[in-house]
């Protein structure tokens, strides 16, 4: 677990023994949002660690099936359809005996007053360069050189599922990511850029965010970053990713004004 | 004036006459036509609000003498409304430089205009089964018999059958010709109403009336949005890509790069507002996206 996240666990320990109910984690992506929600299912001691995707058949599901002596974590309840909060706040409001709630998001802001009150705040901090290398380092050793001697990639990356995905490819597909700048700012028609930006040439799949990512921090052009940042903005809006690098595509080849 | 010499106008002699009035629900068979006329003349026709400012535009005096070219204009209830012997004497006075097409769908337009309009008036209602395929058969490649007898049938209107065309592209010609075509007729008929293909059609179509006309049948509004943009990207290419064989190719002529542009941006802020703001009214934010593509240049819709 990453250094600076050592006040956010002290904290959870304080709350686990005030039998704290509900919980509201935030952090970016990749921060130990989930890695936190389960050490408080371990402090509590409970039977069962459900993890919730924040879709409101889901949700209704969960408040009727619930078991007592659960840990129950809605994950990224800001990425859910409006009406989720809705839903989650009776939870909040009168939770059953032996049931711990936690919510995790990526911004405080997103989540509605009404639930903030009734639940205690963990803030994780951002995941920090020297937490990067170190956790490349140890859960892949073989691959840091690698990654880390492309410079264009390393600073591209903002969180560990990054650099999960990133290890798992080849000096070849490496090679190809180097190469989306050129793609995303070509002539070809916006759809075929757009493709090219999310599969490599063996068909491998790109994470969309981390496209978005590593050609706003590869952009010598103001106006192109102001551009990738947004299409990251409106994705965390829950745009789909395909329709956000599209957009953000097609302003870039016919020189939108924002 | 009958459908058939109307056709013989423009398909055989491509001689169409200086004014026309489309009435009719056939959306697709009057689409179909002013492609043709516009194809005559050789460049892209202009979208007019009124049949009053383009007679203005033509009895003005001229420094340069404008091209020939078509004129559409959709709607205009104040041209009908004010429909007299004496405004249709102005019309046929008036020296019109290319062609003017009226668009109506009302049957009460197809009686006024045919009243002080005849000669001129054009219905398209409910063409035949046999013209269907024969348009089929001439507007895609590859077409079999089989395949636009089976798309006419399921097709309620020329623009139902392209669209069932569409959807037999893949359909080989051996099993066309001999499959169960009741099979094939049932699951297209359950896909070609109001189904997402046919309103992208629309849009590429830049036909306002039926798109709305669309509206009303489909569940999930949101979708819709998404077409939209799809259909922007499709047409984006087909435009950058002139030889490659795509389904909105032929209706790529009716877009600039600009108005592309515009409408997926439109489109594109109409759904980030609907993530952002409880009871957003997705409906109504397509109907304006829908208005504002009546105009070229398209403007922003905020």
């Amino acid at each position: 677990m990453f250094e600076k996240n050592n006040q956010a666990i002290e904290m959870l320990k304080m709350l686990s023994k005030s039998k704290s109910q509900s919980i509201v984690i935030s952090g970016m992506s990749g921060s130990g949002k989930t890695y936190c929600a389960k050490l408080y299912h371990k402090y509590m001691k409970t039977d069962d660690f459900v993890l919730v995707d924040p879709k409101m058949q889901d949700i209704r599901d969960l408040l009727e099936n619930i078991q007592t002596s659960s840990t129950v974590c809605i994950e990224n309840i800001d990425c859910g359809v409006q009406g989720v909060s809705q839903a989650v706040l009776k939870f909040v409001e009168t939770p059953p005996t032996g049931i711990y709630i936690i919510i995790t998001c990526r911004k405080l802001d997103s989540i509605p007053e009404t639930i903030l009150s009734r639940c205690a705040k963990v803030e994780l901090p951002p995941v920090s360069q020297s937490d990067l290398v170190e956790y490349t380092k140890q859960k892949y050793p073989a691959n840091y050189e690698q990654i880390h001697r492309k410079q264009d990639i390393w600073k591209s990356i903002t969180n560990i599922h990054d650099i999960d995905w990133l290890c798992t490819l080849t000096e070849r597909q490496l090679d190809e990511i180097s190469g989306l700048y050129q793609i995303a700012t070509g002539a070809s028609a916006v759809s075929s850029i757009v493709w090219k930006l999310q599969n490599l040439s063996d068909s491998t799949k790109i994470n969309t965010e981390f496209v978005l990512k590593y050609l706003m921090q590869n952009s010598k052009n103001p106006r192109y970053q102001d551009i990738f940042r947004r299409a990251l903005d409106d994705m965390e809006m829950r745009i789909p990713a395909h329709a956000a690098l599209s957009h953000a595509i097609m302003q870039v080849k016919y020189e939108v004004r924002i | 004036m009958e459908i058939r010499e109307f056709g013989k106008q423009i398909a055989v002699d491509h001689k169409p006459e200086s004014f026309y009035v489309f009435t009719g629900t056939e959306y697709g068979v009057k689409r179909r036509y002013l492609e043709m006329i516009s194809d005559i003349y050789g460049n892209k026709p202009m979208e007019c609000e009124t049949v009053d400012s383009v007679l203005s535009m033509m009895s003005g005096q001229h420094i340069i003498q404008p091209e020939p070219m078509l004129y559409i204009v959709r709607y205009d209830d104040s041209f009908l409304k004010s429909l007299t012997k004496e405004s249709s004497d102005i019309i046929k006075n008036t020296k019109i430089i290319g062609t003017i097409v009226v668009l109506y769908d009302a049957d009460s337009s197809s009686e006024r205009c045919e009243k002080y309009l005849p000669g001129c008036t054009v219905r398209f209602d409910a063409v035949s089964k046999d013209l269907i395929r024969k348009y089929l058969m001439q507007d895609f490649k590859d077409m079999t018999l089989a395949k636009a007898e089976i798309a006419a049938f399921v097709g309620k209107d020329y623009s139902g059958s392209s669209l069932a065309s569409i959807s037999l592209t893949n359909l080989d010609s051996s099993v066309a010709d001999k499959a169960d075509h009741d099979e094939i007729r049932r699951s297209l008929s359950a896909e070609v109403s109001g189904n997402i293909t046919r309103f992208k059609s629309g849009i590429a179509a830049r036909d306002f009336n039926y798109c709305t006309s669309q509206l009303d049948y489909m569940d999930d509004l949101p979708s819709l949005l998404y077409a939209v943009l799809s259909t922007m990207l499709d047409i984006e290419k087909a435009i950058e890509l002139p030889k490659s064989k795509l389904w909105c190719s032929k209706y790529a002529k009716n877009w600039t790069k600009y108005d592309i542009v515009m409408m997926f941006e439109n489109t594109y802020s109409a759904l980030l507002e609907s993530r952002s703001v409880s009871g957003y009214d997705v409906r109504n934010a397509l109907v304006y996206l829908l208005a504002a593509m009546r105009f070229s240049p398209i403007p922003a819709v905020r």
